[in-house]
């Protein structure tokens, strides 16, 4: 794949060898359909797939990664990750699974923590919620916490490793892979936007 | 009418006073030495040391330095006041190359000062500071020019056996940067390298119509309160809106790919780098400077790796800090050097005691021996007159 050189701003999914990296594959089309939508920030139309072993992810510092599958990182896709997040780029990692107690979880979890740190908390304070839109209450829930899927539980927080005062990785139990993952043009028949929080993840990724 | 014997005596009784004269004046030479009396001196640099108070005192009618580094700041001040009082002073030294260094503070809070250093061409050159060597460099035909950290205090450069201090490099009042753009990687990883390099930065991005992001207190720009002001992209309207006034008053603009329109039209700039993909473009404009990037995408030097660039993110550091350096607005404040500076030694050298000579020997011989050899030979020659005459008249 050749390098975009444009200035606009491109969503990257991240592909790694192990699991099931495109599980959720009209997310990127969804979050850049609300970016356009609520500001001026200049978005390339459509997304792109970059494998994480690769140096041209270096191109890409917001990175999504998703699945359901087990998670290994190779020795490269570890070394890409961790240049990602020293140089101030972000990497935004959602279970799929909705799971606590899942495969992706366990193991996405031992990975962030091999290639940077154990993920902590993040206050539901925190400025991502203020980004742009305002979530008084911390990370929105989805319809799979509501509806008790997955581990039947209603995750409070979300959790991050930061690096020189910025989330370098924001990880997800929350499946917004799954709340997000449909076509934008049926956003319409939503009451409310379920997207937005991702507008606050890509601004908070391009502003802090 | 004077007889031709009594002319004779009378000539004989003159080279009798001549010879006296010059008997007394021998005489004297020898037991109480004046000025003309004494030998002329050649001095060696190290005998400079010891040679210094005895020649204050003694306050020869010539001195030859033969020198192998130029004089120190002392030696040259010593010098120059035995020559004040009538000692004639040369000098010698083929190998002391004329070497001038200064230093000055760059508008960076890194600290980091440019060097300056005229020499010798394709000399190699030793740059120190009061803690040790810094760096070895060979000089150009113009010279060398070079960043090194930043000092409190002077450095040291020697080029053979010349070495000049600098002095230290004035104090800069660093003021705030405003950096205004749209949100997008080069807005927030010029604010991200700049803040990281120590500058004081207010930020605005533009996120949405009427919502912005905003860091520290951005304010109009004022050379009161910014050193310099970055326009990113179009977007940056509190930046365009006082560009060209802030930079007439002194202040330092930035524009970058995106935002070449943003500022005062000048009449003409001079080009700093050129790529493939665009140059960097100097100018003035009133007391301000201008510097005009047309490189795409400056936040992927911090991004992506290269073989010859061994950290990406300080080498995107460096590049935003040294455009920014080139234009910012920074008050100076002299520093009071911790030691005597000795910027130009040869220079000063020569100011001091005069132009080094071709050679001793082409010196005009002056000196006691000489002196008294002459009025040796002038005192027996007398003498001798003054004898045949006598005789050759008959008298005893």
């Amino acid at each position: 794949m050749g390098r975009q050189t444009v200035s606009r701003f491109v969503f990257c999914t991240g592909q790694y060898d192990s699991g099931d990296w495109d599980s959720a594959p009209l997310v990127p089309a969804n979050l850049i359909d609300s970016v356009a939508q609520y500001t001026s920030i200049a978005v390339a139309p459509s997304g792109v797939n970059v494998a994480l072993a690769s140096d041209a992810i270096l191109d890409y510092p917001l990175v999504y990664i998703t699945g359901h599958l087990p998670v290994r990182f190779s020795a490269a896709e570890r070394r890409n990750i961790r240049k990602l997040a020293e140089r101030g780029g972000m990497i935004f990692v959602d279970d799929h699974n909705h799971d606590i107690d899942g495969v992706f979880h366990k193991t996405a979890l031992e990975e962030i923590t091999l290639a940077l740190a154990k993920p902590v908390d993040i206050p539901n304070d925190h400025e991502l919620y203020r980004a742009f839109f305002k979530f008084e209450n911390g990370p929105p829930t989805t319809s799979q916490e509501l509806n008790g899927w997955g581990d039947n539980l209603v995750h409070k927080t979300l959790q991050g490793v930061t690096q020189d005062g910025h989330i370098a990785l924001l990880y997800s139990s929350k499946d917004y892979s799954s709340e997000w993952n449909y076509h934008p043009e049926s956003k319409r028949f939503n009451a409310v936007d379920n997207t937005k929080f991702g507008v606050n993840v890509i601004v908070y990724a391009l502003t802090r | 009418m004077l007889s031709p014997v009594n002319g004779r005596r009378i000539g004989e009784w003159a080279l009798r006073v001549l010879s006296m004269a010059l008997l007394a004046v021998i005489v004297m030479r020898t037991w109480a030495p004046t000025r003309g009396a004494r030998r002329a001196e050649r001095v060696g640099q190290a005998a400079i040391a010891d040679a210094l108070p005895r020649l204050s005192m003694t306050e020869p009618a010539r001195v030859h330095l033969a020198l192998d580094s130029a004089l120190t700041p002392d030696q040259r001040d010593w010098f120059a006041a035995i020559q004040r009082v009538g000692t004639i002073i040369t000098w010698s030294g083929p190998h002391i190359a004329a070497t001038a260094a200064t230093q000055t503070r760059v508008v960076d809070p890194a600290g980091a000062s440019e060097l300056s250093v005229t020499t010798t061409p394709k000399s190699i050159v030793t740059v120190r500071d009061d803690i040790g060597i810094i760096d070895s460099l060979t000089a150009g035909s113009d010279g060398i020019r070079v960043e090194i950290p930043g000092t409190e205090n002077g450095v040291g450069v020697s080029a053979g056996a010349s070495t000049a201090w600098a002095s230290a490099p004035d104090s800069v009042v660093f003021k705030r940067l405003l950096v205004e753009g749209s949100a997008s990687w080069e807005t927030k990883f010029t604010i991200a390298a700049l803040s990281e390099r120590g500058w004081k930065v207010d930020a605005i991005t533009h996120v949405a119509p009427g919502i912005d992001v905003r860091e520290g207190s951005p304010a109009a720009p004022d050379t009161s309160r910014y050193a310099a002001i970055i326009a990113v992209d179009s977007t940056a309207s509190l930046v365009a809106e006082r560009a060209t006034s802030f930079v007439r008053n002194g202040g330092g603009l930035v524009t970058l790919r995106d935002a070449s329109g943003v500022g005062p039209r000048e009449a003409a700039s001079i080009v700093l780098e050129r790529r493939a993909d665009g140059d960097i473009r100097a100018s003035r404009f009133g007391n301000g400077r201008v510097i005009r990037v047309g490189y795409r995408d400056l936040w992927r030097y911090r991004m992506t790796d290269s073989d010859t660039v061994p950290d990406p993110v300080v080498a995107h550091r460096e590049l935003l800090a040294r455009i920014v350096a080139s234009v910012a607005y920074a008050p100076r404040i002299p520093v009071q050097a911790a030691f005597a500076a000795d910027p130009a030694p040869l220079a000063d050298m020569v100011e001091r005691i005069g132009a080094r000579s071709a050679s001793l020997d082409a010196q005009s011989p002056l000196g006691v021996e000489v002196s008294s050899a002459v009025l040796f030979g002038i005192l027996l020659a007398s003498l001798l007159f003054e004898l045949a005459s006598r005789r050759l008249r008959g008298a005893k």
